[in-house]
């Protein structure tokens, strides 16, 4: 039995002026993340007005937008849920450390000029709610895209033409804003980004259409034919656009393709020299000229396939050309139609491209946000008159 | 809404020794958790007597505080059971006032919490924790920092029970 004397015994009190502290759930990944040497820098995201416009039926916005508040690491997203406690939870604070900053270092200086230790705590905040993690995991890709305007190139007008009118239509968000817009880890949103081949133009972010990746890629095969360099080797990666003072939009969208093509096991791929994935560009350019074909309206929509094949060959490097078979596309994005016992090839959709539905991994409150801002809604009204 | 960065506290700091608690419930920053059913009704602000166990000089004039009680840990030994026993958690006292008192226990949290507040953004960045980023923090608005994470909590879940003085 302890003598009197070694109870621990420490004042309490209640500090007038409360501060406004919340309290957060810490999941055993992210705590480890947060112990480790070198912690990655967290944000907090929110996609809330969407979800509060358009998908406001069963909750109150306030509800939904707290809802839609998320933690982002750079490889994890974690939608931030508010729980009621039952309890009264107070935050105490030691009384002697209070009037340094909470930061350690003050409280080293602030024990040099303090010799008495004093024991007693003080609530300094009383807290109501809990803010829990849940784990989510959306479609970036899909997400990204439908916040992208597309930039269609004009084949009537020059690159410089086609550049002002993006300019002059396009909302100006740069991409670390669009970045905070989607509540996923940035690393993912960066990805997406360059499976989309977005690119950013003088602060406005895009997506090329098919029909202008198409372009670009046919004008860089071409111009590598011309300087007699072969894609299907090392490529001299900044060979393409150490000339360009300020790139042009294509040669943004060529350096998005290039990089996106590019072979992601190779390890001697340095800065200045790459190599493109067979498979990726094969595909890519397989996939890239049947959707070109059906934006452009005045194209016969009946594609022969040994025309389609054959084009697609002039597509790729010398050396890849064989390649051009119709297995090497994703199954279900093309279909084959006999039309006058001839056989045609249609586009069908691809996976890829995000048509399907947002998908929530581990949540089942964790709605794709479906809804638009208003910038959106301009860069929605703006991507029509393009298409026209 | 921009995102907002949450920035974290340094990763090595020394335990305010000064801290009064039960070593396994300290933390850096001397931050605890308190869980009472109840809630801590303080009398109003005009008639609150000054803290009695507080050095004035460390204080600012503004802060003021009421005395609620005082926390007793009575298995609390660490000169005799050493600070790593946690013997003592079955059982905490708060006395509230002369005649109240409160039975509880010390528990550890199922998943630990992180204690959020948001960062004043006109102080200079904390060199700490910024020079290893990109340095753009000084444009945003509103900015949050993770004060302390907390593994522990104080819980008091039944009702007081009076005591003589």
């Amino acid at each position: 039995m302890p003598t009197q004397t070694s109870f621990a015994e420490i004042s309490l009190a209640i500090a007038h002026s409360q501060q406004n502290l919340r309290l957060l759930e810490l999941p055993p990944d992210l705590l480890d993340l947060l112990s480790a040497p070198r912690p990655p820098r967290l944000y907090l995201k929110s996609s809330s007005p969407r979800h509060s416009r358009h998908q406001s039926v069963l909750s109150t916005p306030a509800d939904k937008a707290a809802e839609s508040l998320h933690l982002c690491t750079q490889t994890q997203s974690y939608q931030v849920r508010q729980v009621s406690t039952s309890n009264s939870v107070y935050i105490i604070e030691s009384s002697i450390a209070r009037p340094a900053s909470i930061r350690g270092d003050d409280i080293i200086q602030f024990d040099e000029s303090l010799a008495q230790p004093s024991s007693a705590t003080t609530a300094i905040a009383k807290v109501d709610t809990m803010l829990e993690l849940l784990p989510v995991s959306y479609d970036v890709k899909f997400m990204l895209e439908r916040l992208l305007p597309i930039y269609t190139a004009s084949e009537l007008s020059s690159s410089e033409e086609s550049q002002s009118l993006f300019l002059s239509q396009s909302v100006s968000v740069s991409k670390d804003a669009l970045f905070s817009e989607i509540p996923a880890p940035n690393a993912e949103i960066e990805q997406a980004w360059r499976d989309l081949l977005a690119f950013e133009f003088q602060g406005r972010c895009a997506k090329p259409s098919a029909s202008t990746s198409f372009a670009v890629w046919h004008s860089v095969i071409h111009w590598v034919t011309l300087e007699r360099w072969d894609l299907a080797g090392d490529v001299n990666f900044k060979g393409f656009f150490v000339t360009e003072q300020a790139p042009s939009i294509e040669a943004m969208v060529a350096q998005a393709i290039l990089i996106n093509l590019e072979h992601e096991k190779l390890p001697n791929s340095t800065a200045s020299c790459m190599h493109l994935d067979r498979t990726k560009v094969v595909r890519w350019t397989g996939m890239t000229l049947l959707q070109a074909r059906l934006e452009r309206p005045d194209s016969n929509p009946q594609l022969l396939k040994d025309d389609y094949v054959g084009q697609w060959q002039d597509l790729l490097p010398e050396g890849w050309r064989e390649d051009a078979v119709l297995n090497k596309l994703p199954s279900g994005s093309y279909a084959i139609e006999v039309v006058e016992g001839k056989e045609t090839i249609i586009w069908m959709g691809s996976d890829e491209s995000g048509s399907g539905t947002a998908q929530s991994v581990t949540s089942e409150a964790a709605k794709p946000s479906s809804g638009k801002r208003k910038w959106h809604e301009k860069f929605k009204a703006q991507r029509k008159e393009i298409k026209k | 809404m921009p995102a907002v960065p949450l920035h974290l506290p340094p990763s090595c700091r020394p335990l305010a020794v000064s801290n009064p608690l039960p070593h396994l419930i300290q933390t850096p920053s001397g931050l605890a958790l308190l869980e009472i059913q109840g809630t801590l009704h303080t009398s109003s602000n005009q008639n609150a007597t000054p803290p009695q166990s507080l050095d004035h000089s460390l204080e600012e004039d503004a802060v003021q505080e009421t005395p609620i009680g005082r926390l007793v840990f009575p298995y609390y030994n660490p000169s005799l059971l050493g600070e790593e026993d946690v013997s003592w958690m079955k059982r905490v006292y708060l006395y509230v006032g002369k005649h109240q008192r409160l039975t509880g226990e010390a528990k550890k949290l199922g998943k630990p919490v992180a204690v959020l507040r948001k960062k004043a953004t006109q102080e200079k960045p904390d060199s700490v924790v910024d020079t290893e980023h990109e340095g753009g923090s000084e444009q945003r608005g509103e900015e949050l920092e993770i004060v302390e994470i907390i593994k522990f909590k104080i819980l008091f879940s039944g009702r007081p029970e009076p005591v003589d003085e």
